[in-house]
């Protein structure tokens, strides 16, 4: 059976229309992909949420599904990567101009994250199904109360004195992240309170309440058998709180409404809603999205003689190090000795690439080096300034008064270079674009 | 031919492999619009060297080469190769079906969405491609698949269509369905492109060119009209076979045959341009001698291959 009986009559419409109007479009096949990952994406959703999230239910991994579905996605990218090889304007002397370049890489772009969110997709259902089981206000409520009880099962925090009660050191059941101790009151307290006995039962009464919604080992004890007990100094042991048994950790309460609140929290800590985890992964599928492109701009034996580079080039450098450091006996400073390794290996690709360039001539190797210093320099800001950071970190000792300062300054400049990257990537486009075109149309050697 | 035709010219151009020593030397050649420069040479004397040089495919070491009268500078190259095409001998595998590539093609070379139908099926048409056109490069024959490249080619209106052995790989109808096709699009004004292309088959590119080029060990000995070959010659020579010895010759001419060799199944007779091929064959004929095969060579380049 062909596979043009699964394409919808409208797919095939648009693909006619991009083909006859938008040339440099249609090859991308944003249209299919755009339609049958969104179509995928919606069925894992709905098959991720269709049974429901109980408040009593473990918290569902998330990181297994993720890893099990990356390796369909990465075939899939594969697939589609191999096919860009078939159709290409520039290659054949079609009209295109630098705007199609960021059109395309744009695309790329987009395709490269819609694969990712195949692979992220079941992971952000069942955090999504998590979050959407309890409320905010009411997840914030229940760890109050359950912060605010917890002395009473510790066992060693609670005795009575002429017929009330003291309370010391009320210690949080539930942990919350440092973002929130701006604006959250903290329970822990370190005084002596004494309350009424009413009081306690009601708030032994609050926590069993509220504990026993979260899971299905149940407290059973009433809250005076449970007073009883603190008062004797034996508190209760909550049956899955301390187990360190990897595989029952999960079941615990406390376990449980921490990763809850850090994912309502949908900022720190978590990895999918983590900020630093989707700008590393933008940073991969912006760096996919530029290989893709230098695909597109090279011939496949360029491609491939420049990947064999790129992982060979680590190995070359160790050596040019060692021989740096044995040799010339580099050996004080490894900052320096890396730095000038680098910038050896960048002079030297600079001028295989800009020299044959100058003379108008094709050369095999400035094609393969231009990809190399196209690859490098989004990263080579992070690592220049890194390495700079670290060779000058023996100006400064602990005790410099500035020592604190320059670590600050160094590491907010570090943090920019995640866009510092991004910056350089983008123009690295029209920067490379006119030489690969010329190159592509040289006349060969042999 | 006006030089204001000519679309392609060389000057001087050399090229040489430092590998294996072999040297394109010397050449100075002109390609005019709407017609076929067909050229001809041994395997390993310089055909396809010319043909890549021609098409820009290959730098060449020294020369002048002008494409429409400029010539060409390293920054031009582009742009000149929009205008140029060049198939190979082995055509790139298509993907994807036929009439898909051809959109494509279309496409990319800017012409204008509503028009691109219209303008395929002419095209299709015209080279009897219509039926063929939604299948796919795997379930088209050879023939097929050198029609469609053509018509690929032909979709930006190049103004110089370079061909490295079109020929080879065909039988003998669809090569003479394949050069009468050719010559019809050459010769059509709506294309005028100059073609030039290389192949072993003489008799057809003779047949179907209007110049021809003769190549051997990287040198251009013949570059002229096709009419022109033979032309103020001193000798004619004939290629035939049948029940016939080298000796008879002697024996119907008492003067005029300058040499007869073998060659293969054939005998290559020489002789003066006083024995005409009508004499020569009247002759045998009258002998009782059985000819199977005859062949005037005279104005051919195929007696420049000995």
């Amino acid at each position: 059976m062909k596979l043009d009986a699964f394409i919808p009559g409208f797919l095939k419409k648009i693909d006619n229309y991009l083909l006859k109007n938008h040339p440099n479009l249609w090859i991308t096949n944003i249209h299919f992909v755009l339609f049958y990952t969104l179509l995928l994406d919606g069925v894992l959703f709905f098959l991720a949420n269709m049974f429901g999230f109980s408040l009593t239910d473990d918290i569902p991994d998330v990181e297994v599904p993720l890893l099990l579905m990356i390796l369909p996605a990465v075939l899939v990218f594969v697939f589609w990567f191999i096919k860009q090889a078939r159709y290409n304007v520039d290659k054949n002397f079609g009209t295109s101009n630098i705007a199609h370049d960021y059109q395309n890489f744009i695309i790329y772009f987009v395709v490269i994250f819609l694969f990712y969110s195949v692979a992220a997709i079941i992971p952000h259902s069942l955090i999504f199904k998590v979050k959407n089981a309890v409320s905010t206000e009411q997840l914030e409520h229940d760890i109050d109360i359950l912060n605010q009880g917890y002395v009473y099962f510790d066992g060693y925090n609670v005795v009575s004195n002429e017929g009330e009660i003291e309370v010391y050191s009320r210690q949080e059941f539930v942990y919350r992240y440092e973002n929130n101790y701006d604006t959250e009151e903290s329970y822990e307290y370190y005084g002596v309170e004494t309350i009424s006995e009413r009081k306690a039962l009601g708030e032994i009464e609050a926590f069993i309440k509220t504990y026993n919604k979260y899971t299905i080992h149940k407290i059973k004890k009433n809250p005076q058998e449970i007073l009883s007990l603190a008062l004797n100094g034996e508190g209760y042991y909550l049956y899955d709180y301390e187990i360190y048994d990897y595989d029952s950790y999960r079941e615990n309460v406390d376990w449980k409404l921490e990763k809850m609140h850090r994912i309502h929290s949908d900022n720190y800590g978590y990895m999918l809603s983590d900020t630093n985890y989707l700008k590393v992964i933008f940073a991969m599928v912006g760096i996919l999205a530029l290989v893709t492109w230098m695909f597109k701009n090279v011939h496949w034996k360029n491609f491939l003689a420049a990947g064999i580079t790129v992982i060979l080039s680590p190995f070359l450098m160790a050596l040019v190090g060692l021989f740096l450091f044995v040799v010339i006996g580099v050996r004080n400073d490894e900052g320096v000795a890396i730095m000038f390794v680098i910038i050896l290996f960048n002079l030297a690709s600079f001028l295989w690439w800009v020299i044959p360039f100058a003379q108008q001539r094709y050369s095999y190797m400035s094609v393969i080096n231009g990809m190399l210093l196209q690859l490098w320099t989004p990263f080579s800001v992070f690592v220049y300034s890194a390495l700079l950071i670290e060779i000058n970190r023996h100006s400064y000792d602990y005790y410099d008064e500035f020592y604190y300062d320059y670590w600050d300054y160094w590491n907010e400049f570090l943090v920019n270079t995640y866009w510092i990257g991004w910056g350089v990537l983008i123009i690295s486009i029209v920067i490379m674009k006119p030489f690969y075109k010329r190159m592509w149309a040289l006349p060969k050697g042999k | 031919m006006n030089s204001s035709s000519t679309i392609w010219e060389c000057d001087n151009v050399s090229k040489s492999y430092s590998l294996n020593g072999f040297q394109l030397k010397g050449v100075n050649l002109k390609i005019n619009a709407g017609e076929i420069t067909g050229v001809v040479g041994e395997n390993g004397n310089g055909k396809t060297t010319l043909l890549r040089v021609v098409a820009g495919d290959l730098a060449a070491d020294y020369g002048d080469v002008k494409f429409l009268g400029k010539s060409v500078s390293p920054k031009e190259w582009r742009s000149f190769k929009e205008q140029i095409t060049y198939i190979p001998q082995r055509i790139p595998k298509w993907y994807g079906y036929l009439r898909t590539n051809l959109v494509f093609q279309a496409s990319i070379h800017g012409i204008p969405p509503q028009e691109i139908d219209a303008r395929l099926n002419v095209l299709l048409d015209e080279l009897g491609l219509q039926k063929y056109a939604d299948l796919k490069w795997a379930e088209i024959s050879t023939g097929y698949r050198l029609r469609f490249q053509l018509a690929k080619m032909l979709i930006g209106n190049p103004k110089l269509l370079v061909l490295d052995e079109p020929i080879a790989n065909l039988d003998i109808n669809a090569q003479e369905k394949f050069l009468s096709d050719l010559r019809r699009i050459v010769s059509n004004d709506k294309f005028k492109t100059a073609v030039i292309l290389s192949s072993q088959q003489l008799h057809e590119v003779e047949t179907f060119s209007d110049n021809v080029v003769f190549i051997k060990d990287g040198v251009i000995k013949y570059s002229g009209k096709v009419k022109d070959v033979g032309e103020g010659r001193v000798e004619n020579t004939f290629e035939l076979s049948g029940t016939i010895s080298k000796e008879v010759f002697a024996s119907l001419f008492s003067e005029g045959i300058l040499s007869v060799k073998t060659s293969g199944k054939n005998l290559v007779v020489s002789t003066d341009v006083s024995i005409t091929a009508e004499l020569l064959l009247t002759a045998l004929i009258k002998a009782d001698y059985k000819v199977s095969y005859f062949r005037d060579i005279s104005s051919s380049t195929k007696k420049m291959f000995s």
